[in-house]
């Protein structure tokens, strides 16, 4: 009885911040892993920085500078379609934090709900 | 505080989790999967209470998990603490039993169930049960245990009291314990040792994931296929866990140093150091920390080692382009830094060596590439005659030998890594005879490195998967072919007879052969003090009395091999400046007494004619006698710490040859004749104080002379005994033979010379002529021996 009561005032005081600190790590997480910070920095930078150097005549530098577009579009779309996935996940993450956070005080209240129905019917 | 209190909140919950550990996830994942299926099939099937239940015990299992795993799996340690139970560490309060009164033997078992107590016995090599049942104390022991174990976690910074400390406490209060520690060759300061190795793991183990910067790091650099391709991303490596952990503490300031020079826009650095000393490491070490993204300005930078064998092996002829290629990359890439382990390969110094100055000048200059090479200080000398320009372009960082603190840490860091890797258990005791034997047997590198070195050639040598200190003595006995381990019965038995075993190679001079066998005897069961030579002595007596053959004894007996000497005749050692043929220790000047020590430091080293030397010379073999050891030019230590140094003279033979003559025994003559030699400044009072002895030989006289001759003989016979020939001489011959191969001013010198003539070329008619076939034995009478001549 002595550890229920525990668990109770655990689950309604450290538990729901720590539940709230478990929602914050899985949003944390994919910007760390999709490091959307360094893409959005980079939205624009040539991609793996492969870039033409412009020569001397007129045609060398035109030609330079149409590489160096290409480059900065290539990149710009990969890194666009990560950001547009890291978007999503994101979201989902932010989703399912928010459902752990809302739904965390009513998992006892739940679990004695059924409890109660499955003797009741 | 050191009251215990088994049912306080904190030991409870400790005992909840301990029970709910081994299958908390395998029932919770199971009560929700079979939950959810069971409900829902319920729900569907229209039954009426089943649902209910089974999303209740699905609900159960999903609250079970988060309680266990956001709370009762890390019960965190309770400050202000009031009793003992707030700080022991959650899993060894989840140990203890309530029920049953704590007393050492049972706080020993729980400990040595959990792995930071289980950590410390294994890698002590402690027998969890012997120790067990000497653990004998009651409960109210515990108090000091406690004590001591709180202690202990202080020392190694954890906030904590582990199982490790529980153990440590246990070990190093008791007394039994104590004495088997002993026993074991242990003490309580090595188990702290190994106890702060284990807390250092743990927080290792537990520190947080680091930020690498994920997928966008590598997609914002530049595109280096030159650079993956002939060299080795580092932070990669470590990254992936590939490269082990290093230890960034070793070398912290100057990793501090190497970043804030890299930080402040450093294009070149130079980590100069002697070999062993741990550039490497502190590359890798710089790698981690990069890695770790502390520092600001160098966020997402790469360390990639260059590897200079393939870049020749592939490349041929076009190695400046190759090398431009990849410096280009680097510059580009923006996020590169170069590391050039073996750096003199790059700039032309040793085999298969080539030049890259030209190529990397111009970058260093415009701060194009950031680069680290790794030199030893005479590399980098090297580098500075032969390009200063190029050299002045990089910042040195000289990389020095830790302390031993930390030289210990490293290696038990690697032994780690070396667990991991082969799949064995390193013993601290092996950690420990690494760093001494290396420190002994490896002049010419540093540490860590000599002893990493040691533990990695140890591998081979395990047994039953666990290195132990015999494994790494076998290791330094294999590829030294010395023996370092403790003397066995046979090799026992022959320090304890080697005065028998020296005489079956040398006549007479009993007082010589006991006193140097008692050296060896000292030496051999460490009770010699280790910083001198094994064994110092001077040899005094006429010439052909046995003096070399004495020297040439002891390398055959101690060392294994007649061949491990070491002889100088120090007459060619009279002028002031030949104390630089002496000491030189490059290449150009040949084989001197310093190159040849630290090719064999197990060796007899034999000074003949020492009273000749220039004074200068001797003055130095002041300091080899007093120190076991001498510095060469560069400031560089050779050790003779493992020799036998035997300096010979001829100074007082007369005198020698007068006493024995006149019936004085030998220990008679030794001080008076010591006390005039120094009169007569043959030998300074200094140097003779500084020889572990001074032995006299006397004279031989005809009955040690026709013995002497016997042993040639048999030498003889050993030589013939591929063609089945013996031979033999008649008394008469034996008589001949020393007559003509005896000669006063030279002693038994001219008896080998002799028997070739008499006795060896008569041999070799008979043999030619058919006279004497395998399976005969030639007597030789003196007549025989007429022709001969």
């Amino acid at each position: 009885m002595f550890m229920l009561f525990e668990f109770l005032g655990w689950w309604y005081g450290r538990g729901w911040l720590k539940a709230v600190q478990t929602a914050r790590g899985w949003v944390r997480e994919v910007e760390r892993e999709f490091s959307a910070g360094i893409l959005i920095k980079t939205l624009f930078s040539p991609w793996k920085q492969i870039v033409s150097l412009p020569g001397q005549s007129i045609d060398e530098k035109f030609r330079a500078t149409l590489d160096n577009l290409v480059s900065r579009s290539i990149g710009f779309i990969v890194r666009l379609i990560t950001l547009l996935s890291a978007g999503v996940l994101l979201i989902l993450a932010l989703i399912l934090g928010l459902l752990l956070v809302i739904a965390w005080p009513f998992g006892p209240l739940a679990f004695v709900y059924l409890v109660f129905r499955s003797v009741k019917g | 505080m050191n009251q215990l209190n088994l049912r306080s909140l904190r030991a409870r919950k400790a005992r909840l989790a301990a029970s709910l550990r081994p299958y908390v996830y395998q029932v919770s994942l199971s009560l929700v999967l079979v939950g959810m299926a069971v409900a829902a099939w319920g729900g569907w099937s229209g039954l009426n209470r089943l649902p209910f239940a089974a999303a209740a015990l699905a609900l159960l299992g999903l609250m079970l998990v988060f309680w266990y795993r956001l709370d009762l799996s890390q019960l965190p340690p309770r400050t202000p603490a009031a009793s003992l139970d707030d700080i022991l560490e959650d899993t060894l309060l989840g140990a203890l039993r309530k029920n049953a009164p704590l007393t050492p033997a049972s706080a020993w078992q729980a400990a040595c169930k959990l792995w930071p107590g289980r950590f410390l016995i294994n890698h002590l090599l402690i027998n969890e049960a012997e120790v067990g049942q000497l653990l004998d104390g009651a409960a109210e022991d515990m108090a000091v245990v406690w004590d001591s174990a709180r202690q202990l976690a202080e020392k190694t910074s954890a906030a904590e009291v582990d199982a490790g400390a529980l153990a440590a406490a246990l070990l190093t209060t008791s007394e039994a314990a104590k004495k088997y520690l002993a026993a074991h060759n242990l003490n309580a300061g090595e188990i702290t040792e190994t106890l702060d190795w284990q807390a250092r793991l743990k927080r290792w183990l537990h520190q947080l994931r680091p930020y690498f910067g994920g997928i966008g790091r590598d997609w914002a650099a530049g595109f280096t296929p030159e650079l993956d391709h002939f060299g080795v991303n580092v932070s990669r490596a470590i990254e992936s866990g590939r490269a082990g952990h290093y230890h960034t503490l070793a070398h912290a300031d100057i990793l501090d140093s190497v970043v804030h020079n890299l930080s402040q826009g450093s294009g070149a650095l130079a980590l100069v150091g002697e070999a062993g000393a741990g550039k490497t490491s502190l590359a890798y070490a710089l790698a981690q920390r990069l890695l770790e993204g502390r520092d600001e300005s160098l966020l997402y930078y790469q360390l990639i080692e260059l590897n200079a064998a393939q870049i020749i092996s592939a490349s041929g002829k076009e190695l400046e382009k190759i090398a431009m290629t990849l410096f280009g990359e680097a510059a580009h890439a923006s996020n590169v830094i170069i590391f050039l382990d073996d750096a003199r390969l790059f700039f032309g110094q040793g085999t298969g060596a080539f030049d890259i100055g030209q190529v990397l000048m111009p970058l260093l200059q415009n701060r194009v590439i950031k680069i680290i090479a790794a030199f030893t200080p005479n590399e980098f000398q090297s580098l500075k005659a032969a390009n200063e320009a190029l050299a002045a372009d990089f910042a040195i960082i000289a990389v020095k030998e830790p302390s031993t603190g930390v030289i210990m840490d490293i290696l038990e860091d690697t032994a780690l890594t070396l667990e991991q890797r082969d799949g064995l258990l390193v013993s601290f005791q092996a950690v420990r005879e690494a760093y001494r034997l290396s420190g002994q047997y490896s002049q010419e590198a540093s540490y860590p490195g000599k002893a990493i070195s040691l533990l990695e050639q140890a591998v081979p040598y395990v047994q039953n998967q666990v290195m132990s200190a015999e494994s790494v003595q076998s290791a330094v006995e294999k590829t030294r072919g010395i023996k370092v381990s403790k003397a066995e019965a046979p090799e026992a038995d022959m320090l304890l007879h080697l005065e028998e075993r020296i005489h079956q190679r040398m006549i007479n001079q009993e007082r010589a052969v006991k006193v140097v066998s008692a050296a060896l005897r000292r030496g051999r069961a460490g009770v010699a003090n280790p910083n001198r030579p094994v064994g110092s002595f001077l040899f005094l007596g006429p010439t052909g009395v046995g003096k070399t053959e004495l020297a040439r004894s002891l390398a055959a007996t101690y060392f294994g091999d007649p061949r491990r000497m070491i002889r100088l005749d120090m007459s060619e050692y009279q002028e002031p400046n030949d104390t630089r043929r002496l000491l030189a220790h490059d290449a150009g000047a040949g084989q001197t007494l310093l190159t040849s020590i630290r090719e064999q430091p197990f060796s007899v080293v034999l000074l003949d004619e020492v009273e000749k030397a220039h004074p200068n010379i001797l003055n130095l073999l002041l300091q080899l006698l007093d120190e076991g050891q001498l510095t060469d030019e560069s400031g560089k230590p050779a050790s003779f710490k493992n020799a036998i140094v035997i300096c010979t003279s001829n100074a007082g033979s007369a005198e020698i040859s007068q006493q024995v003559a006149a019936g004085s025994s030998l220990a008679n003559l030794e001080r008076p004749l010591i006390d005039k030699l120094i009169a007569q400044e043959m030998f300074k009072a200094e140097l003779i104080n500084r020889f572990d002895e001074i032995v006299l030989f006397r004279p031989l006289d005809e009955s040690e002379l026709a013995r002497v001759a016997m042993l040639m003989i048999d030498e003889l016979n050993r030589n013939l005994a591929k063609q089945n020939v013996k031979v033999q001489l008649t008394k008469e011959a034996l008589v001949k033979v020393v007559q003509a191969g005896y000669d006063p001013r030279f002693g038994a010198r001219p008896m080998r010379r002799t028997i070739q003539k008499l006795v060896e070329d008569s041999v070799a008619s008979r043999i030619l002529s058919g006279q004497a076939k395998p399976g005969s034995t030639v007597t030789l009478d003196a007549s025989d021996l007429q022709d001969g001549l």
